[in-house]
């Protein structure tokens, strides 16, 4: 394969290495389904009670509270179709907002579609709830809030703690999608006050197809699949060993990480610079997103008057990865919901790209940048009809 | 060696036009456009797929673009307007001119690229310095009708790698390439859904008023019958089958009276027609003189026949030597000489 410059690290991640020398006895010599009553099995289940336990300490959680998955979609689903069954008694009422990645979106349109409403939260310019909002839609029947850590688009951050408390002075179950959040910033159930959070482990170094679902003792949902009894009744299914290894060493890793500050502050700084770039080199650029609160890894900006598919094509042919709204499986792009919430009109909202860094982007990837987007632009802006009319 | 942008629907034709420009050695990079979501029969999910796995085989990039605005701006509410007032519109003429080789020409000058490329079965051939649109050697293939709104200026960056090929041996070469996905043949109506009427697809696409659904006339103005499950925009000119109407005789749509919510019927002869105008033309050879003979096809399964052409503007009257069946307001008259497309204008 051609020289990649990796920038596309809100899609998925490189898996850490380490990872992947963590998992590799488990797809050959410890092949054991952990359900089984001989030794050999044992053993697995203990490696996976283990990588329980590392998962919970994660979260400041406790270990009975992880729920292993097949990764962000799937945590997403049982929080919202799983609270949505449980409670019916309560009602059919769920708070979301108009940002969330289509994960809940997209569950949250199923349940319309069976009896339940849906009120979706509109968000300020940088993509912010307002909590005033979220006071004023809750209701006796409401069963559910589910606000997502932080935008998969924009990266930015919702007071999530606030949230959580308003969720429970008024008695609601409140869920947050942390897929986005997970590895980057720290994460505590008990003090950002939520009852369930999504998590997925390609996010953050760890393998594809596994994620954790936390779910607080004595919150009531209902399984999503039946079959055995394994995961204590919440997700039957033989577990995937292998990735439940491999994401148990990713959070470890993650959470040195994290602590180790200059890490952290590495990658802000090459955001920080790559956007800084962008804006001197580019006229007519809008950053999106709130300025402070916000992923430090994310940058999305919108380059007015071409659309985002022209300019991916061009750094594709360089070797850059990077994204323009969302991805989805026929790789074709719709204008971004998020974008369009935060206000953003139709074509400017089609001219935006996302960069989205992690500790494996140097600043290489960052150069590369700023050397192929600025001519792209003038290329792609020298065809387009918006910008000849603009410079009449 | 040249760098070609090729537009791949995930179809026979244009995954075997690709593998043609890859085999002779230029940098080829297949773009597939999605254009519609609930498309019936061409650029769903799975003929993405399958054009992106073809380019897997053939070892090219390739690219998905959106342009579900554009086209349901400019075919899809242009297909119902055109229904609404009367005529029979040809949405895949439409959708050459204004999408898919505006999209490829222009992907092709962004990426600073020598040449666009489909599977279309049609020649371009260049003489004295000029490039010509001409028929394919497959006769019963060639799609030159559907080419004829390609701007006159953008002829010479497009190739056509089918045009000497018969479409027999288009699915041996499938097969050789080994790309080979057995499929029914695309339709020409891409977004309507499988044995659906205009209607149908009107009354579920747009929220036209169904009160007033009009009436059968006959051709000295008396009335037949109301339209009961259909509406007047249901039928096209020179239609017999499907009307519904017990005359003794064979009848045919002789008139669609959009104002007044009328389908004329009558007998056969009344369907032919000698002068017409049509607008919008485009010429792609231009004619010295304003008035020249040459042939006209009206509609993409007639035959050509001679004609004489006056041109005033970018609007031409055009007068056919003998009377030609069902000139309908909406098609588009292709001009020749030989099997050379010389312009187009749509039929007023």
């Amino acid at each position: 394969m051609d020289k990649v410059y990796y920038l596309d690290n809100n899609a998925t991640t490189k898996t850490d290495p380490e990872v992947v020398k963590a998992m590799l006895p488990y797809f050959s010599d410890n092949y054991f389904n952990p359900s089984g009553v001989y030794s050999a099995a044992q053993d697995a289940r203990k490696d996976v009670e283990n990588a329980r336990a590392t998962a919970a300490k994660f979260l400041n959680a406790d270990p009975k509270e992880i729920i292993f998955t097949s990764g962000g979609t799937e945590s997403d689903n049982m929080a919202v179709k799983g609270a949505a069954y449980a409670n019916t008694d309560k009602g059919r009422h769920i708070i979301t907002t108009k940002i969330e990645h289509h994960a809940i979106i997209n569950t949250c349109k199923y349940l319309e579609k069976h009896g339940w409403e849906v009120t979706y939260l509109p968000v300020d310019k940088y993509g912010i709830v307002d909590m005033e909002e979220l006071k004023k839609a809750i209701r006796k029947d409401t069963v559910l809030i589910s606000v997502m850590f932080a935008n998969n688009e924009i990266g930015t951050i919702q007071p999530i703690e606030e949230i959580g408390k308003i969720a429970r002075e008024n008695n609601v179950y409140f869920h947050t999608d942390a897929v986005q959040a997970a590895g980057k910033v720290k994460l505590d159930v008990k003090k950002l006050n939520v009852d369930m959070m999504s998590l997925s482990a390609h996010k953050f170094h760890g393998p594809k197809g596994v994620g954790i679902f936390y779910l607080k003792k004595g919150v009531r949902i209902h399984s999503l699949s039946q079959g055995g009894h394994h995961e204590n009744n919440r997700r039957a299914g033989t577990e995937n060993v292998p990735g439940i290894i491999g994401m148990a060493k990713a959070c470890e890793i993650a959470s040195a990480h994290l602590d180790d500050a200059p890490d952290m502050a590495r990658i802000k700084a090459l955001r920080d610079r790559l956007e800084k770039g962008i804006i001197e080199k580019i006229p007519e650029v809008i950053v999106n997103g709130h300025p402070d609160k916000r992923m430090d890894n994310t940058s999305n900006v919108s380059i007015r008057y071409i659309e985002g598919e022209g300019m991916l094509i061009h750094m594709d042919f360089e070797g850059i990865c990077a994204s323009s709204g969302s991805a989805c499986t026929s790789g074709s792009l719709d204008p971004s919901h998020v974008l369009l919430a935060i206000g953003l009109d139709h074509g400017t909202a089609h001219g935006s790209i996302r960069f989205s860094l992690s500790k494996y982007t140097t600043d290489e990837d960052v150069n590369k940048v700023l050397e192929v987007l600025p001519p792209a632009v003038v290329k792609l802006r020298s065809m387009s009809p918006f910008w000849k009319e603009k410079n009449k | 060696m040249s760098r070609i942008f090729a537009g791949m629907s995930g179809g026979v034709d244009s995954t075997v036009a690709a593998a043609l420009l890859k085999d002779e050695g230029h940098e080829v990079v297949g773009v597939t456009l999605k254009l519609w979501d609930e498309a019936s029969r061409c650029c769903n999910l799975e003929d993405i797929q399958d054009a992106r796995q073809a380019c897997f085989k053939l070892g090219i990039k390739h690219y998905v673009l959106n342009l579900k605005d554009d086209f349901k701006k400019s075919v899809v509410d242009y297909f119902i307007k055109s229904y609404i007032n009367g005529m029979t519109p040809n949405p895949c003429v439409i959708c050459n001119e204004e999408i898919k080789f505006k999209a490829l020409i222009q992907k092709m000058k962004e990426n600073n690229f020598d040449y666009a490329a489909t599977g279309h079965y049609a020649r371009i051939v260049k003489k004295n310095e000029k490039f010509l649109l001409k028929e394919a050697r497959d006769k019963t293939k060639t799609q030159e009708y559907f080419l004829a709104r390609i701007a006159p200026e953008e002829i010479k960056s497009i190739i056509f790698p089918l045009g000497d090929y018969k479409k027999s041996e288009v699915v041996k070469l499938a097969k050789n390439f080994g790309v080979y996905v057995e499929k029914p043949e695309s339709q020409e109506v891409c977004f309507m859904r499988r044995n659906e009427t205009p209607f149908e697809f009107i009354k579920r696409n747009s929220d036209i008023s169904m009160i007033d659904k009009g009436a059968f006339y006959k051709s000295n103005g008396e009335k037949i019958s109301a339209i009961k499950d259909s509406a007047y925009f249901n039928y096209t000119l020179g239609q017999r089958k499907g009307l519904g109407i017990s005359a003794g005789r064979p009848v045919y749509v002789v008139k669609i009276d959009a104002e007044n919510k009328r389908v004329v019927v009558g007998d056969k002869n009344e369907v032919f027609a000698r002068r017409f105008t049509v607008s919008s033309l485009n010429m792609l050879v231009p004619q010295k003189k304003s008035g020249f003979y040459a042939k006209v096809k009206v509609r993409y399964k007639q035959k050509k026949a001679e004609a004489y052409i006056r041109k005033a503007g970018d609007r031409a009257e055009i007068t056919f030597k003998e009377p030609q069946f069902a000139v309908t307001p909406g098609q588009l008259a292709v001009i020749y000489k030989a099997d050379v497309v010389i312009g187009s204008g749509f039929i007023e």
